[in-house]
């Protein structure tokens, strides 16, 4: 679920916001953390549904943000430099909670694999479980597929957005994204799933 | 070797329902934020690379290093002088060799 596109009132507010923020206040910062933190938090969540690392992940992105103020610049929209933050905190969480690289060598047998206990989509109770059945599969890929896929897949981020946010040139990004979604399919046709 | 399940299983269907996972909602972070923004105040950042350079000859360490490498080089240079005298000499010499004495 994307977040709803800001109305032009708020985005006069913002900006009175982060000057006042630029110039040290703290309140200020209190009332954009207050304004922009569900749109964070929703995601970063597709990264960790855990509380604790998301806790962890979204306060990580506003004390960078508050850091980084100073060099933003009117020009660019706010959301979309906060959500190149969070980006970036979301590729760190997969490059520090990498899988070992043996966990992708496994090859599935006649009695089980670790992907085996993923159950499909109609049998997972709730949303809940199958965002931790999407994660649990992506988390067998290498990092930056990984946060390339759980932005493009589940946070249905545009590929320019992503490119954008990760600093890679577009044809880059496709490229990447073609062999990231290569390798996912592997992964997935191995263990019964379809991939369009 | 691929063994597909007998039940086939659909990633975008796994992935439509996985995007319907609302966050949570009830997260207060302003306080801690403050918290670690106090805690670790940012470094401003350097204007030029003259700054840099600037403050990196500030470092004690630096001057520590340059101080003892020049101490090191006189010491070489007072053990090797016979040469250098010699490398002198013969440099000396080379002008009127050249001249065609």
């Amino acid at each position: 679920m994307t977040a709803p596109a800001q109305p032009e009132s708020l985005l006069d507010d913002d900006l009175v916001l982060i000057q006042a923020a630029q110039a040290g206040d703290l309140d200020a910062f209190d009332q954009i953390i207050t304004r922009h933190q569900a749109t964070i938090t929703a995601m970063l969540h597709r990264f960790a549904a855990n509380r604790a690392d998301l806790e962890d992940m979204v306060q990580e992105t506003f004390v960078r943000a508050w850091r980084a103020l100073p060099q933003w610049q009117p020009d660019r929209p706010f959301l979309h430099w906060l959500k190149r933050i969070a980006a970036n905190i979301g590729l760190e969480f997969c490059r520090k909670h990498q899988r070992s690289p043996f966990s992708r060598l496994v090859q599935p047998t006649n009695e089980s694999h670790p992907l085996d206990q993923i159950a499909s989509a109609e049998d997972v109770p709730t949303a809940g479980d199958a965002l931790a059945s999407a994660q649990f599969i992506l988390s067998h890929l290498l990092p930056d597929d990984r946060a390339l896929l759980t932005l493009l897949h589940l946070e249905e981020m545009p590929l320019n957005d992503i490119a954008a946010h990760f600093g890679w040139s577009k044809v880059n990004a496709k490229v990447k994204a073609f062999r990231a979604r290569q390798r996912l399919k592997a992964i997935l046709t191995r263990h019964g799933y379809t991939l369009t | 070797m691929d063994t597909p399940s007998p039940k086939s299983k659909s990633w975008d269907q796994l992935t439509h329902h996985a995007r319907s996972a609302v966050a949570p909602t009830d997260m207060d972070l302003r306080a801690a934020i403050r918290a670690e923004i106090a805690a670790s105040p940012a470094q401003p950042p350097a204007a030029s690379l003259f700054d840099d350079v600037l403050s990196l000859c500030r470092s004690r360490w630096l001057r520590t290093s340059f101080a003892v490498l020049t101490f090191v080089a006189i010491l070489t240079c007072r053990e090797s002088m016979d040469v250098v005298n010699e490398l002198a000499w013969i440099w000396q010499l080379q002008g009127p060799v050249v001249a065609g004495i």
